[in-house]
Order: structure tokens, then sequence, then C-alpha cells
């Protein structure tokens, strides 16, 4: 199969922890968007009885015309990588996983007689564990019988995707998500025994921010983690120093008063004279090791603990700073300074708001970063954030099926090349 | 309301269409469970699955109603479920009107036609193009013409697209030559991205295993 046929038949898979994005090289800048969930269905529901043929998973924009006021919602309703690994064994997960990348793939069929498959490239976590892209090549494998939608397929960590998206050859990519943290030298290829992962995530954010919420009397508003996130996102700052920042804080509450005004109701969230509060949240995301926080840690907010998902540890308390670092000393010492001085935030999770008034005070996530590095001695860095976080991942996937030739097969010491169907 | 009540109203309803009421034992229901009402207009049969206020409180009695209502297509023109206004709010119209099946609603003091019933030809040497079944057709006609028209427009438009990479696109088995001579109609992120090049030597560079 040519070259020539294989660019004009790349298509790009990024699974994300939320959303699930997806899209062929004629795509343009932005691939398609939808969530990373199925929903499985009530057999004996009236609208499928007489709806036509029985579907046991729905994915895409559907999913809200099948969604029911019951229970038993959340155990039909699946996101099958929220924590950014599917369980080797759970199978109403990877049969969303499956129906995704049918789904995806028939929005994309051209009409050319010449179509025999796309080149298709999936981007996973770069902690998945190597059961994920077997079973991840056996669906693709499946879909390849079934329909002829794929030629050959491949599967990359996303950090690489983000590293190739953003034209940065030699880079440490930090992508940080709803559940955790991955931090993976890039040079040239991902450097797998490097990775540090972070169990922590804007999960963690919006957990500290519902306490925050209940110690300042909206603790009726908290149940839903959506309302959660979107307080944490408005009112949330990331403190150049976390007691320099309280203490501005305190003495000026009205300059640094935190308000939130709830779109389409009429809610109103006032933290008043604990306005400082709103530092304590982007502290936590990025170093959660201040005394402070152990009065929350007693409340009964969940602690970041080290745990293990296949075969990566993750680690709770360990700071963005510490984790740098520790990837980074991982590697040979002369690539080292090339990877400090290119250091790549990416995922919702570094989005942050610093406004203009409070400079004194409250910086982005690049900046924290940095300082954070800076405290532990490491002062030549250079810190971006994504641009378009929400495509780059797909983008790469882009980049690396145009140019990776067509005769590199699949290698399971490299983890990279074509796996032909 | 009782339910003879309810079958007065009905009978009132359809015979100001200028419809009668079919005497239950020449009604045909192809060897099913036959309906609970039948009307006949000369040239047309129409037949009723008429529910009452408490007929509904099984979870699927509406699902084996429904079930069973298709089969009154195979003998009857028109076939209406019948159910009180109070618990039409729990059905979704949609499933009915894919099927064909129309929905009338009533209360103590009317009968209302809410979804018009298809109507189901069962004799081709004497079905006719009702005025509904002319206007259907035209507009099937209409939509397939209109998809015709865009599936075509979107192909034209991916072969657009297509055309527009042709010109960078990289010689299989010389993968030093990624030369991007018209980037600028290339996506941004291929404009000028030193990873084609990396990317592109795969294979064909000393064994490397960054882990």
């Amino acid at each position: 199969m040519s070259e020539a046929y294989k660019q004009s038949y790349t298509f790009g898979m990024d699974f994300g922890t939320s959303d699930f994005k997806f899209g062929s090289i004629t795509s343009g800048e932005r691939p398609e968007i939808i969530e990373n969930r199925g929903y499985f269905t009530d057999k004996t529901s009236v609208i499928q009885q007489i709806s036509g043929p029985f579907k046991e998973v729905i994915v895409g924009k559907d999913v809200p015309l099948y969604l029911e006021t019951r229970e038993d919602l959340s155990a039909r309703l699946v996101y099958p990588m929220r924590n950014g690994i599917v369980e080797k064994d759970d199978q109403r997960c990877w049969a969303v996983v499956k129906e995704l990348t049918q789904f995806a793939l028939e929005s994309f069929r051209p009409p050319q007689s010449d179509f025999t498959g796309f080149y298709l490239v999936a981007s996973l976590s770069s902690v998945a564990p190597r059961y994920m892209y077997e079973k991840l090549f056996e669906i693709f494998r499946e879909i390849s019988g079934e329909f002829q939608s794929i030629k050959a397929a491949t599967i990359i960590p996303q950090p690489l995707s983000v590293a190739i998206a953003h034209k940065i050859p030699t880079c440490i990519v930090i992508e940080s998500g709803h559940g955790n943290s991955q931090t993976c030298p890039i040079s040239r290829y991902p450097v797998r025994d490097a990775i540090v992962a972070i169990n922590r995530g804007g999960g963690d954010g919006n957990a500290l921010t519902a306490e925050i919420l209940k110690d300042c009397g909206y603790g009726d508003l908290v149940r839903e983690e959506s309302f959660v996130r979107k307080v944490k996102e408005n009112i949330g700052l990331i403190p150049a120093d976390l007691d320099a920042a309280i203490q501005l804080a305190k003495n000026d509450p009205e300059r640094f008063r935190a308000t939130y005004r709830v779109p389409g109701t009429r809610i109103t969230i006032d933290l008043a004279d604990k306005s400082w509060m709103r530092f304590l949240i982007g502290e936590y995301v990025f170093d959660p090791n201040h005394e402070l926080f152990q009065s929350y840690f007693s409340r009964g907010l969940r602690k970041p603990g080290d745990v293990r998902f296949g075969d990566t540890f993750f680690r709770g308390m360990l700071d963005f700073g510490d984790a740098i670092i520790e990837a980074v000393e991982r590697c040979p010492v002369e690539l080292q300074p090339h990877l400090y001085r290119q250091i790549l935030l990416s995922g919702g999770n570094f989005a942050w708001n610093a406004p203009a008034d409070m400079t004194e005070a409250a910086i982005d996530a690049a900046s924290k970063v940095r300082l954070l590095l800076e405290e532990k001695g490491v002062t030549d860095t250079t810190v971006l954030i994504a641009q378009s976080p929400q495509y780059s991942v797909w983008r790469g996937c882009i980049v690396y099926g145009y140019a990776v030739p067509t005769d590199f097969s699949w290698s399971w010491e490299r983890f990279e090349g074509w796996m032909n169907f | 309301m009782t339910e003879r009540e309810v079958d007065a109203l009905l009978i009132e309803f359809f015979t100001s269409k200028g419809l009668k009421p079919i005497p239950l034992a020449e009604m045909s229901a192809q060897g099913e469970e036959k309906p609970d009402l039948a009307f006949a207009d000369g040239r047309t049969t129409t037949y009723l699955k008429v529910f009452g206020k408490h007929d509904l409180q099984q979870r699927d009695a509406l699902l084996q109603a429904v079930l069973s209502s298709m089969s009154y297509a195979r003998a009857a023109n028109r076939v209406y479920l019948v159910l009180p206004k109070v618990q039409a709010t729990i059905v979704d119209a949609a499933p009915l009107r894919e099927r064909g099946l129309g929905l009338i609603v009533y209360d103590s003091k009317r009968v209302e036609e809410v979804l018009p019933s298809s109507i189901f030809n069962h004799d081709t040497a004497t079905a006719r193009a009702t005025g509904d079944l002319e206007r259907l057709t035209s507009r099937i006609a209409a939509l397939e013409r209109t998809v015709e028209t865009l599936l075509s427009e979107l192909s034209r438009i991916k072969a657009l697209k297509l055309e527009q990479l042709e010109p960078s696109r990289i010689p299989s088995r010389s993968p030093m030559a990624v030369e991007l001579q018209s980037s600028e109609r290339l996506p941004s992120f291929l404009q000028d991205n030193p990873w084609l090049e990396i990317l592109s030597r795969r294979g064909r560079e000393p064994e490397h295993v960054a882990s």
C-alpha cells in the first residue's frame, strides 16, 4: 500500500478521560468531539422494542435521547477511561471503546472506490499497560474484519502526541486530567522508564472546592461535581506563595473577594471574609503538602494516596516540581538540561485564571511550575502551556500517521509501528 | 368513565367523519387478537386498541399493546392506539410515528386525534394513491434528491481537501524527502513540523528503544 494512500486516509483518535476526539486528515484543524462514554440500554424499554434493531451500547450525540430518570443510571452510563486505564476484564468498558471506535470510523467513511481502510493512529494515556494495547488492537482487528474500515493501526502515548503537535522533539510533557497526571520525558521517543505518574488531577481540586463550599455555608450545593468544578474554575486561584497570598487576602478581603453567580439561576456563591480560601484550591492541585490541608484530611477530605493501576505506581502527594525533577533525573545527564528547557503543560487541569489586578499573589500554571522548580534549585527552565489542549493529542496522531512509513511494522519491543490487518 | 361511555364517544367521533362501526363478528385480525373497535368507510378499515384508566398500571402493558397493534396493520388500513388524555403524556409519539400507528386521546368531554395513522395498503390492485400517500411519496422523493445532492457535495469537498494535500505527499521508500512545498495549504500543525522528518525515518534508523 502506497504512502500516498496512507496520507490520504490517515485517521486520528484520542481516548481522553472525559472526551473522545476523532477525525481523518481531511478534518482540517479540529477533530470531532464527543464524550468518552456509552449508555447501556434497557432491553425491556418501550422505545427499544419498537424503534427497530436492538442496540446494546449507545455513544455520541444520541446518548441524551436514551437517558432515563432511573436509579440505575450511573450503572448504565459508562465512562471507560475515567482514570486513563481500563481494567483488563471490564467487558462493559471495552464494549464502549469498540462502539466509539466504530462510530468514529463510520462517521468518516469516504465514498471513494479506492478506499480499503484507514491508517488509524490511536492515542492512550502514557501509563496504559500493555494489555490495553493488546485489547485495543484486538478491537481494531474485529472492526477491520467486519467493516473493512481499518487498513492498519498504531497506538501512541498521549504525551508524545502533544509534543508532536507542538513541534517540540525534546521536552518533558505533563499531562494532567481529571483523575491523575503523568510526567513524561520525550526525546524523539517517549522515555517510558522515566514516566512519573501522580494520583492527583482536576478531580482532587474539585473535592477541596467542595470542602471549602461546605465551610462557607454552601454544603447543599456540593453534590453535583460538575457544579463544583464550575465554581473551582471561576474562583480558584494559584498562589505564587500560599502563606503570603493568604495574608494579602485577609488584609484586603474586598479586593480578593471570591464571588460566582451561577448562570441561569438565582444562586450566587460568595466566600466573603473567607475569600482567602480560593488560594488553597490552586495550591492543592500543584502541591498538597502545606500544613493547612491537614485539617481538611482530618475532617474527611480524601488524601491522595499512592496506588498501583496496571503496571504503574501513582504517587499521591508528590508536587509537580518534584515529579518533573524525578522524571528528568531518570534520563541521561546530557539530556537533562534540554528537558528542563522545554516543559509543556497539557490538559484541562492547567487552565487557571490569573487576574491582572492580583499579580502579586495569583499566577498562572506555567509560573507556578517554574517557581516549584526554582525552590528546588532548577533555574534554567521554559514552561509552556499547551495551545488548544483539547485538540493537540489528535493533531499529534495525524502528524504521526502522515509521516511514519507504511512498512514500519508494529514491534512489541519498541511499542511503535503499524499493525496491519 | 366506563368502557361503554368511551366506546360511545369513539363511535360518535368516527361516525362524524363518515365511518361506520364494524360488528365484532365481522372483524378480521389475521389470526391475531381482535381490535377493541373497528370502523369502515367503504374503501378503508380502521382498527382501534382502546385503553382505560387502569389498563396501563403494569409496566409492560403499553409495550404489549403496541406490539399487538402492529399485527392489526396486516388487516386494517389505519391503526390507532386510544389512551386517556392524562396518561398520554407518558407516551413518546416518535416510535408510533415510525411504525405508522396513530394516537387518539380522550377525556370525559371529547376525543382528539393527536397523531394520524399512516395508511397500510393490503390489496395492490385496489390500492390507490390517496392524497396523503401522494404527498408522502413526493416528500420522500424530494428528500432523496436532497440526500443525493448532499452526498455529491460532500464527496466533492473531500476530494478538494485531498487534492490540496497531494503535492506534499511523501514518496514511499524515500523517507528523507519530506517536502512540504505547498505547506501553506496544510493544517498549521503539519506545517514546518520537525517531527515529520523524525517520524519518516522510523524503521530506517539504528535500533533505538527509548525506554
